[in-house]
């Protein structure tokens, strides 16, 4: 009946689909990656970067947990830049520049030299499911293959519709065919779907571009590393040029306003607020006079230059009226011209935290058919998809991180609990104990963890050891009191030395900085790395912060700690309204905290619920007393 | 911002409440729950005996600063065998409304946190300590939410306060989307926050609760009123100055001294606070049974009044008895006031000690528009009058406190340059104080903003 057999069949090779494929084949799970072409794993569909601020936390999370992103994006990096340096180390983070062809190359040798993982080129047409398992899919060519599990990482494909002005035309990204079956066969299967939009910006020709009009965008003096793996210095390749739109360019989009399709009612999905077409833009913040426009090259060995700032779905000839409006754009040669994509997607709230559908067992869902946007977003949903389907076939409990314990359990507990209707970005305000997550202390919140479930390679986990090795040490060697209150050091910065402080006490200060203090002699920093420096010194600076954040962690914890049990029927629940009763019932919230955060619960529905759960509690105790 | 966390009842601190209804009573009760019970009785409590499990001990409670707030009997019950499984403290004192809130006060003060509705069936259950699903405690708890829920809305939709703070609050979270942005969009083109604007901004939040806070003394006088007593030795006229203040004849008003045997209590209102007046027995030594339980009651009232009138007679000078009264008074808040000024051979006594005495004559009221501006000063009414929002419970009022005290710390540290990832723990503490008080924000309504106010996005 079935022509082939695997543990987990990932459909889809974006960057949800190679972190799924890679984590359950090395977990020991024989694994097929399906592509429609296996020259385009791990495209990057949109900017040629990778990181950025709360999206390069995801980055280093995937890598403490033994995924990939980080160490491909470190390899194909062309320029690095650490950002938000201008404040405290909790939201410092990286963003490189790619070279998109090193990426997939990159991407696809690690993936081929991954044992039991299977890299095939086939569409995938339909999800075959038993009852309320899934039990594998089938192809267009009619071969079926069996799987124990199945991880969606679709991106924009299914049912795939791009615009560019008047022109609609279905495909899954500019120049690939979209998902039109398996579209069908996902929403005949009775989630709650919806449709989403994106866009992407015209690319030019570099050869016709005057860069001197430009402002330009250097990468760092000291390139920070993605990878907590990636060893030696890393280098910048290539400068980005900054310029902006004006009143001019303004009145070009506002005269055409009619022929995009986003304003002329053609597009139905949405789209995200935090990344909106440059005629969003004029349009809804009509009196910003310029907006800021970015080029990025695509890759070393191309002449192709990415437009960021400038994604929109206006016709071809408006583009390029614009584009020959900006100065030294002038006579620019498009390579590809600027479109919007909707695409179908799953309403999130209908899986459980482990990115497993509620619906049928067996079927995970990772990536932008989640609502999300983002090259990171996705993977960060990948690693966890193809983590939590090895794990279930093993028979093991899921691996669900929580709100404190990274980024990547913010954006999953965000996205089952309230759903979402526009694509789905991190941001480090959505995390309330930002202080505690931070990209310096990724692999000590998340390593073990990766190392548990047999991620974490031993060479991974021996580096790891190493790193803690010189944080504790160098943590006992701040910890002596110091007895040169005249060193110049301390006297330049008007510091007066009472009582012998340790080091570690005058770390606490703002002022005083330990690369300065290794620098003075006045404490050793032999093999330490900057990014120990930087664990060694956040720890100590926010220590009294964290403090206070404990105590709201421990609080978030004992909430979760309250389980509801899964079939707990509100409707028969007095107190509840009816509208309480339809919001819980449609999440099926896992614990007292979760239930809490679903929007519009109010907190005497939540006392309620723990109210009842207790009472449960209390009974089973009783009757198991008798 | 701590998401969702402030909807879930935390079941591990110390709680207090009031347990008795509401209003004048002869005994309130104020029950505490938890790990704390029994340190805060062995903070506040003062007697001869110690504590022990379910004795009831009397003795003094004190405030923090060693001051006997009420003669009380407290109980303390060990865990677990108590109605929530924690330890239980259980303070009678008097049914005076104020002295309760103040007991409760001093033990808030040491870390206890004011209960919730149905918060000790709760914990009653989550302890285990019902055994068998008993549906009364289940109506009950159940009742007291949705009844909690009634009232807050209600408080909601109709009062002034939350409209007060909404631009506040709109502030407060215009100035955490500003700070935010700057943190989430440093790689957009989004102005930096200047830290110098934002403690200016955060101050003017600041600056508004902080005048809610002042309103506070006058809004519980408004739910709660005013208790007075009007005190003096017999025959100087306290019933008719009372029943000019209730409009009618409540007190029987005779020249024979001791007329008054009891404490007679009617309301007024001024400026719409409500007054209760307790007109009292005449304080003199008496062998006459009724009138001398009349003098006792007289002075257990005026341990409880938030202000006296003491009342002197105008025509004859201060004897020993005027002197002893005084004395009795002296550290309670009180007017003194100089009746039957109308009298021809009024004399105006000079009252030693006392700068300003208002002369009135109840029988005339002449000197009346006097009294009652006094009694408005001690009220603190201002004369713009208070149309403005104003906060009428205590609960309300620690919320606004915390958002205070938030706002302070958050701008001192901003102004001594700590970076803003720090100041916004403040500031979503801050609002996380007011949300408790109108509903919630969550982070979405701050991306909302940042989304609405700046152009994000490449």
């Amino acid at each position: 009946m079935f022509d082939e057999s695997y543990d987990v069949v990932v459909v889809g090779a974006g960057h949800a689909g190679c972190e799924a494929a890679h984590a359950s084949a090395r977990m020991g799970r024989t694994t097929a990656l399906y592509t429609m072409n296996a020259d385009l794993i791990a495209q990057m569909s949109c900017n040629p970067a990778v990181g950025g601020i709360a999206k390069g936390h995801l980055v280093r999370e995937i890598d403490a947990l033994g995924g990939l992103m980080g160490l491909v994006a470190d390899e194909a990096g062309i320029q690095f830049r650490l950002l938000n340096t201008g404040r405290g180390p909790a939201v410092w983070s990286p963003r490189a520049q790619e070279d998109k062809a090193q990426y997939r190359t990159a991407m696809r040798r690690v993936l081929e030299r991954t044992p039991n993982l299977f890299i095939k080129q086939a569409e995938v047409t339909e999800i075959l499911v038993d009852g309320v398992l899934v039990s594998g899919i089938e192809l267009l060519d009619g071969r079926r293959v069996s799987a124990k599990a199945v991880i969606l990482t679709t991106g924009t494909f299914l049912n795939g519709l791009i615009h560019i002005g008047e022109k609609q035309f279905t495909s899954g990204r500019s120049g690939e065919p979209a998902s039109i079956s398996l579209g069908n066969c996902i929403r005949g299967m009775g989630f709650e779907w919806g449709r989403l939009k994106t866009g992407t910006p015209p690319r030019l020709d570099r050869r016709t571009i005057d860069f001197s009009k430009f402002e330009e965008q250097e990468g760092d003096a000291e390139p920070t590393s993605f990878s907590f793996r990636t060893i030696g210095k890393r280098e910048n390749r290539i400068q980005c040029y900054i310029t902006r739109t004006d009143e001019g360019i303004h009145n070009i989009i506002r005269r055409n306003m009619a022929r995009s399709p986003l304003y002329s009612g053609q597009i139905q999905g949405i789209g995200p607020r935090y990344c909106p077409s440059i005629e969003d833009k004029v349009v809804r913040f009509a009196n910003k006079d310029h907006h800021q426009i970015i080029l990025e090259p695509e890759g070393i060995d191309t002449h192709e230059i990415y437009v960021n700032g400038l994604s929109t779905s206006l016709p071809i000839d408006v583009q390029r009226e614009i584009l020959g409006n900006i100065k030294g754009l002038e006579s620019a040669q498009m390579i590809r011209p600027g479109y919007a994509i909707e695409y179908d997607f799953v309403q999130p709230t209908g899986m459980h935290r482990s990115l497993e559908t509620k619906k049928i067992s067996g079927l995970f869902l990772a990536g932008q058919i989640n609502g999300t946007t983002g090259y990171e977003e996705a993977a960060a949903q990948g690693i966890m998809a193809g983590i939590n389907s090895a794990l279930q076939i093993t028979g093991g409990s899921p691996l669900l991180l929580d709100r404190a314990d990274a980024y990547i359990g913010i954006m999953i507990d965000d996205l089952v609990t309230k759903g979402t209707s526009e694509p789905y970005r991190m941001f480090t305000s959505r995390a309330e104990f930002r202080l505690n997550l931070r990209i310096d202390n990724a692999d000590r919140r998340l390593t073990p963890i990766g190392r548990r479930i047999g991620l974490v390679s031993d060479e991974h986990w021996s580096q790891f050891q190493e790193r803690l090795a010189r944080l504790n040490d160098m943590r006992s060697r701040l910890a002596c009191p110091r007895e040169d209150p005249e060193n110049p050091y301390y006297v330049s910065r008007g510091v007066t030395l009472h009582r012998h402080p340790t080091l570690a006490t005058l770390l606490r200060r703002p002022e005083i900085r330990l690369e300065e203090l290794i620098q003075e002699g006045l404490v050793d920093g032999t093999n330490l790395r900057r990014e120990d420096l930087l664990s060694i010194e956040s720890e100590i600076k926010y220590e009294g912060y964290m403090k206070l954040q404990e105590r709201d962690i421990a609080r978030m914890r004992k909430a979760e700690s309250r389980r509801i049990p899964p079939n707990l029927d509100y409707s028969s629940m007095p107190g509840l309204s009816h509208e309480m009763v339809e919001k819980l019932t449609r999440i099926r919230p896992e614990s007292i905290a979760q239930a809490s955060r679903i929007p519009g619960v109010t907190p005497a529905s939540v006392s309620i619920v723990l109210f009842h759960i207790e009472m449960l509690r209390s009974r089973v105790r009783s009757e198991s007393a008798v | 911002m701590r998401e969702g966390l402030e909807k879930v009842v935390p079941t591990d601190d110390t709680i207090v409440a009031i347990a008795t209804p509401h209003g004048r009573s002869g005994i309130g009760v104020v029950r505490v729950s938890g790990g704390q019970s029994e340190s805060i009785a062995n903070r506040l409590f003062r007697t001869q005996t110690s504590l022990a499990h379910r004795h009831s001990i009397p003795g003094h409670w004190m405030d923090a600063n060693g001051n006997v707030i009420d003669e009380v009997v407290a109980t303390l019950f060990k865990a677990p065998q108590t109605y929530t499984g924690e330890d239980i403290l259980e303070i009678s004192a008097h049914g005076n409304p104020l002295i309760l809130d103040r007991i409760v006060g001093t033990i808030l003060q040491l870390g206890a946190r004011r209960a919730t509705a149905g918060e000790f069936t709760l914990r009653a259950v989550v302890n285990g300590k019902m055994d068998l699903i008993q549906a009364e405690a289940v109506r009950s708890f159940i009742d007291a939410q949705t009844d909690e829920q009634a009232r807050t809305a209600l408080l909601q939709i109709e009062g002034a306060l939350s409209k007060k703070m909404r631009p506040a609050k709109e502030k407060l979270v215009d100035i955490i989307a500003r700070m935010e942005a700057g943190i989430d969009f440093a790689e957009d083109d989004v102005p930096p926050p200047n830290a110098a604007e934002i403690a200016e901004d955060i101050r003017q939040v600041d600056d508004a609760l902080k005048e809610l806070q002042e309103s506070y003394s006058y809004g519980k006088l408004l739910s709660e009123g005013l208790q007075m007593a009007i005190v003096g030795k017999p025959n100087v006229g306290k019933s008719s100055l009372f029943n000019r203040f209730v409009g009618r004849d409540r007190a029987i008003v005779t020249n024979v001294p001791g007329t008054t045997r009891d404490v007679v209590s009617e309301s007024a209102s001024l400026d719409g606070v409500p007054l209760t007046f307790f007109d009292t027995a005449g304080l003199r030594e008496t062998e006459e049974v009724v009138e001398r339980i009349g003098v006792e009651r007289t002075v257990e009232t005026l341990s409880t009044a938030d202000l006296v009138l003491f009342v002197l007679d105008g025509s004859a000078a201060m004897d020993d008895l005027d002197r002893n009264i005084q004395a009795r008074i002296e550290k309670t808040p009180h007017i003194t006031i100089i009746n039957k000024c109308d009298l021809t051979q009024f004399t105006a006594a000079v009252v030693p000690g006392e700068t300003s005495p208002i002369r009135v004559s109840a029988k005339t009221g002449e000197g009346f528009k006097d009294l009652q501006n006094a009694i408005r000063r001690f009220l603190g009414i201002r004369p713009e009058g208070v149309s403005t929002a104003i906060m009428t419970n205590a609960r309300q009022f620690e919320s606004i406190s915390g958002a205070s005290r938030a706002l302070d710390k958050g701008r001192t540290s901003l102004l001594e340059g700590a970076p803003q990832e720090m100041v916004l723990l403040d500031a979503y503490e801050a609002l996380s104080h007011l949300n408790e008080l109108t509903g919630e924000v969550v982070a979405e309504d701050i991306l909302g903003r940042i989304f609405s106010t700046f152009c994000i996005g490449k």
